[in-house]
């Protein structure tokens, strides 16, 4: 059995959709969540989620649940909050090496649509040891030992036999809410979710949350200068000769 | 006290390439406000002829590091060498592909703080050095320091500074590192079968002079389609919004803004783009800005030299006549 760590971070709903509340799964990481659900089909293969996030992240883990995984380890204490990278990556690795410590790999989504930084990958298999792919378009199987993928970059598309341990960052999303079995989702919430506090995982709050951050937001500043604009008026093809006007100066 | 220590990572392997240069002339200027000196850490393979062009630009050395693969891990280790050795106050990466992911692996190793795709950095004595890039889902960029942390890293949109060439160059000194670890990448993997992708949009994007930029208030494709033949007409390239690329009606690599790429024409003309702040930090440099929008009070008139209240559709259709 091919042991897989999905790393889930759930995101503002209002970044897809501009009426949706709470969270989501962040798009990313729904694309690696139902590839792995269409292999599991044909594979021998465990799915092992494992999130930070406080209450917010409930339903998206249930989500997560019910589409492929067996089982998720929720980070969540307030000792966690506002971890930027290197405290995120910290968090997760020492989970990871805790609890999972053989898994055969690790895949994050590319990036999360809210921070968009998209470094926790990289940070991620640095601190675990194993080796990385990014640009990762498709999962196309998974064997005993190795696994075959697809990187795709601006100039190649590649596929790739690749040996485990490794770590996958996925640059594809999908944007649809996944079809979900209704059983398998009322399955899913009434599962029991471990909630993993800072203690209980052994890591320092000195090494997680802000207190484990290397950077800080000290302020936020408006960079963007209003200027003073001519409006023009007149008809739609006043207008329109106007810009043309612009043009051909 | 030691001048601080302003380090760019040049990544175009065998050249100094216009990216490099913009780094380096903001180096420059922070060296400056610092009192620093500025480094620039090649590694690939390149002539010292090519080495020196780093001084047009305000380097004060070039650490040199003959090497010639190009594999992230295998520079991670080399960076890591020169970094323990003469250490660095701040460290600039371009936010290619690879250098994105060659500094996360480094401020993983090292532990200290990473700040991706700037658009600013500045020098303030209470606070060091500050990164400024757009903040979550906000109206405003955040303003970042690095806490706790041996050195600042941090990468950079292509196109946030300008590549200067400094009037008096300085007596460039080149340092030939010698790296005794090893320079074979590690084969994990194995190539099953790979395609070249042909790229449909060979558009210059850094050099245009006149761009148009399509938002979500272009509803149809009829709409859509009269732009790009009124690009084609006046030579302008046609980018979009990160809500029209994620719909899939351009490729990525035309998205403008924070999570995409900045641009400074001449002439940039907005159809139906609200001016959300994530995407005007990408045109903010601009020279001139025209915007048409059906909504008088759309945030994208703020930033307008000339506001036309129009509904996009009907105004292309007399603007393709
Ligand atoms: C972390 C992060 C990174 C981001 N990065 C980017 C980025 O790189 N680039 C980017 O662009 N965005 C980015 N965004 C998204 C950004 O916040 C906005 O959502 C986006 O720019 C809005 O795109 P838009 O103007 O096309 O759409 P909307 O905001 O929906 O605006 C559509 C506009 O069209 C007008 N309109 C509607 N109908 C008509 C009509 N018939 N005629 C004329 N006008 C009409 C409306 O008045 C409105 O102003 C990012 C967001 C986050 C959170």
């Amino acid at each position: 059995m091919i042991k897989i760590v999905v790393c889930l971070k759930m995101v503002p709903g209002k970044l897809i959709n501009a009426e949706a509340g709470g969270l989501i799964i962040n798009p990313y990481d729904l694309f690696v969540l139902e590839k792995l659900a269409e292999l599991k089909k044909s594979s021998d293969i465990s799915v092992i989620g494992i999130c930070m996030g406080g209450e917010s992240a409930r339903d998206g883990l249930i989500r997560s649940k019910a589409l492929v995984c067996d089982d998720i380890y929720w980070l969540n204490d307030i000792k966690f909050a506002q971890a930027d990278t290197i405290a995120t990556t910290k968090t997760l690795t020492a989970a990871i090496k805790k609890y999972i410590p053989d898994a055969d790999a690790v895949i994050c989504g590319g990036h999360a649509i809210d921070g968009e930084t998209g470094q926790v990958p990289a940070e991620l298999s640095e601190k675990l040891g194993i080796t990385y792919f990014s640009s990762v378009a498709d999962i196309e199987s998974f064997g005993n030992d190795s696994a075959v993928i697809v990187r795709r970059d601006e100039r190649q598309e590649m596929t790739v036999r690749c040996r485990y341990p490794f770590l996958l960052s996925v640059d594809s999303f999908l944007t649809y809410a996944s079809n979900l079995n209704v059983i398998a989702l009322k399955r899913a919430q009434k599962w029991e979710y471990k909630i993993i506090s800072a203690e209980e995982l052994g890591i320092a709050s000195t090494d997680c949350g802000a207190s484990g951050s290397k950077t800080k937001v000290i302020n936020s500043v408006n960079i963007i200068y209003k200027k003073e604009s001519i409006e023009i008026g007149g008809s739609i093809k006043e207008k329109a000769d106007h810009v043309k006007k612009l043009l051909q100066q | 006290m030691d001048k601080r220590k302003i380090w760019v990572v040049c990544d175009a392997f065998d050249h100094v390439d216009s990216f490099t240069g913009q780094l380096i002339s903001k180096a420059y200027q922070l060296s400056k406000e610092s009192n620093g000196s500025v480094q620039a850490v090649f590694i690939g393979n390149a002539s010292d002829d090519e080495l020196k062009r780093c001084a047009l630009y305000g380097a004060d050395e070039v650490v040199y590091q003959q090497c010639e693969t190009k594999d992230e891990k295998v520079w991670l280790d080399i960076l890591s060498d020169i970094y323990s050795s003469i250490g660095a106050d701040i460290i600039m990466f371009t936010n290619t592909d690879f250098s994105k992911t060659l500094s996360s692996l480094f401020a993983s190793r090292f532990e200290v703080g990473l700040t991706a795709d700037c658009i600013d950095i500045c020098f303030e004595e209470e606070n060091g050095f500050v990164f400024e890039r757009a903040a979550m889902s906000d109206s405003v960029q955040a303003r970042i320091i690095c806490i706790n942390s041996q050195c600042c890293t941090c990468t950079v949109k292509k196109n946030a500074f300008v590549e200067t060439e400094i009037n008096a160059p300085k007596e460039l000194n080149i340092r030939k590192w010698e790296y005794t670890g090893s320079f074979i990448a590690d084969p994990a993997y194995e190539i099953i079968n790979s395609v070249k992708r042909v790229c449909e949009n060979n558009t210059d994007l850094d050099n245009a002079k006149i761009v148009f930029g399509v938002g979500r208030g272009v509803k149809d494709r009829e709409t859509f389609d009269m732009i790009c033949q009124a690009g084609k007409k006046y030579n302008a390239v046609v980018v979009g919004t990160k809500c029209v690329v994620d719909d899939g009606l351009l490729p990525k690599k035309l998205q403008v803004g924070q999570s995409g790429c900045s641009i400074a024409p001449d002439l940039y003309i907005a159809f139906g783009i609200s001016g959300a702040n994530q995407h005007l930090v990408g045109i903010r440099n601009s020279r001139q800005i025209i915007a048409v929008n059906n909504n008088e009070n759309a945030p994208i008139f703020n930033i307008a030299d000339v506001k036309i209240v129009a509904d996009v559709k009907e105004f292309m259709k007399e603007f393709a006549e």
